[in-house]
């Protein structure tokens, strides 16, 4: 579905990442794990248009996506889930979420605003209240709800879990499980390497902006030098 | 008093027009933009010309100056600031700079420097109005600028709150990169932003046009107000800008009477200094912390 071929990345004179090649296929749940700093982050603003690689390449459904703008490729059906929620704070919820939509020309926006509401009841409570006014946890499932407005094929999610409550990261697992069971093909870029690699199918293994080793899921996480890096063992 | 502020109303809504116009691109583009006013000048002379030239009233000379001011609120964003959009911020605060003395001059060019007055457009009365002691004067040209600003306000306000394009300004004042995201393509949207901006800008042209005589160097001081309007409404915040822009028209025309009408002009820039020393978020500016 998504193919990722040597692709580079650079900040100025910084190499942010290094000859990475994946591929994420329909259907699956794929994880980049990996320190602060490794190039998660890079490799989804990437395959966004948001930064450009000068060689290699990025197709979605066997179409070159790598010159395209970002407003074409979420046409496409990729959306982002961006690190830190980026939320709009001054617009309400329900702007928030119909501004997810804002690509779609189709007449069933409400009825998904609706499908929104039951995934995340407490979005529907607060519906016309300001963004900026939610908790942490409660922007991170707006941040998700808004992002499935634009009814992607292939969800990226930068850091879900980041800075919330265990209880509330179990929940965010578990709506990332449901939503891929809905048909939703899911990236996820997780500090938390224990609790992505037990929802993905595969994962890939980012150092320094280098693909150091990819594989299944179960095999990742029973891998010593995984479990010595990132899963504390 | 109530004498000044009624008076003062109708000057304020049209700094009100010009601040929103100034706090828009700043909002979304970051931008100081010292071309806007160069784009009031302009909707001020589009309007004087089509007047004197066919003859035309009021209203349609109000929809002529918003197409110009628009028109060249958008060239000036294509031709100067678009190609500079990734460089340094600098690069484009001295382009705009650059800009806006250009428009001026080549504007004392074309239609010389010196002043000149709107014809009569229409027979503007006076009301008066006997409230207890004091007799209140009214100028029916007042009212109907007042009237004009609040029509402008209200469709602005729908156009922000109810249509997609104008939620996406908005969220792109808080979030540009977020809002690309969404799917918005932002080149459209800064067009859009900037259409926005002229057509405020050459309405309030219009409107000290039939209130006050023009001139090519007009601009320099309305661009300065509106950014000092903006930053005592809350930078970016179009609310804010609103009820700034009436606030200064009022405080003033007051002040002129208190303090003296030579001073009338400091008055803007005094406030502007004092909000940014006791409230920098300004009056109706927002700061959410980051929720962890």
């Amino acid at each position: 579905m998504l193919e990722i071929n040597e692709i580079n990345v650079y900040y100025g004179h910084i190499h942010a990442i290094v000859n990475a090649t994946l591929h994420v296929d329909q259907g699956e749940i794929v994880t980049i794990i990996g320190a602060n700093g490794a190039g998660k982050t890079t490799i989804q603003k990437t395959i966004m248009g948001l930064l450009h690689s000068p060689t290699g390449g990025i197709t979605f459904e066997g179409e070159d996506i790598a010159n395209c703008p970002t407003a074409s490729i979420v046409g496409r059906g990729i959306a982002l889930v961006p690190e830190g929620r980026r939320i709009f704070p001054r617009l309400s919820v329900a702007d928030n979420l119909v501004l997810g939509a804002y690509s779609r020309k189709d007449k069933f926006v409400s009825q998904d605003m609706d499908k929104m509401y039951q995934l995340f009841p407490r979005l529907a409570e607060r519906r016309s209240q300001l963004a900026g006014t939610l908790s942490g946890g409660e922007q991170q499932m707006l941040a998700m709800g808004r992002g499935l407005m634009s009814r992607p094929k292939l969800l990226l999610l930068d850091e879900p879990s980041m800075g919330l409550a265990p209880v509330l990261v179990s929940q965010i697992f578990h709506t990332i499980t449901d939503i891929n069971r809905e048909g939703v093909t899911i990236l996820l870029v997780e500090q938390n390497a224990r609790r992505a690699l037990a929802i993905a199918n595969r994962g890939y293994v980012l150092e320094a902006g280098k693909v150091v080793l990819e594989g299944l899921a179960n095999e990742l996480a029973t891998n010593d030098d995984v479990q010595k890096a990132y899963l504390g063992e | 008093m109530l004498q000044q502020i009624i008076n003062g109303l109708a000057l304020g809504g049209v700094y009100a027009l010009i601040a929103i116009g100034w706090t828009v691109v700043f909002g979304i583009v970051g931008l100081i933009n010292w071309t806007h006013g160069e784009v009031f000048m302009i909707g001020a002379f589009a309007g004087y010309l089509v007047i004197t030239t066919y003859h035309v009233n009021f209203f349609v000379a109000l929809v002529v100056a918003m197409f110009f001011g628009g028109l060249v609120a958008y060239l000036i964003e294509r031709l100067a600031y678009r190609p500079l959009r990734t460089g340094p911020k600098l690069a484009l605060f001295i382009t705009a700079l650059g800009a806006s003395i250009f428009i001026r001059n080549l504007a004392a060019i074309i239609w010389e420097p010196q002043s000149r007055a709107y014809p009569a457009t229409f027979e503007a009365s006076v009301m008066t109005w006997q409230l207890g002691s004091t007799v209140l004067t009214i100028n029916t040209l007042q009212i109907m600028i007042f009237a004009v600003t609040l029509v402008i306000m209200a469709f602005l306000q729908w156009f922000i709150t109810r249509t997609m394009m104008g939620k996406a300004m908005l969220a792109a004042s808080q979030d540009l990169e977020a809002v690309s995201l969404m799917g918005v393509d932002v080149n459209h949207l800064i067009t859009i932003t900037f259409w926005v901006s002229g057509m405020l800008g050459g309405a309030a042209g219009v409107l000290v046009g039939v209130l006050y005589a023009i001139d090519p160097m007009m601009g320099a001081m309305a661009g300065l107000k509106g950014w000092a309007v903006a930053v005592l409404g809350g930078v970016g915040s179009i609310s804010g800008a609103m009820v700034a822009g009436l606030l200064l028209g009022v405080i003033e025309n007051i002040s002129t009477t208190f303090i003296s009408s030579g001073y009338r002009d400091a008055i803007a820039f005094v406030i502007m200094i004092a909000t940014l020393v006791i409230k920098p978020t300004g009056l109706m500016g927002f700061k959410f912390e980051d929720k962890v």
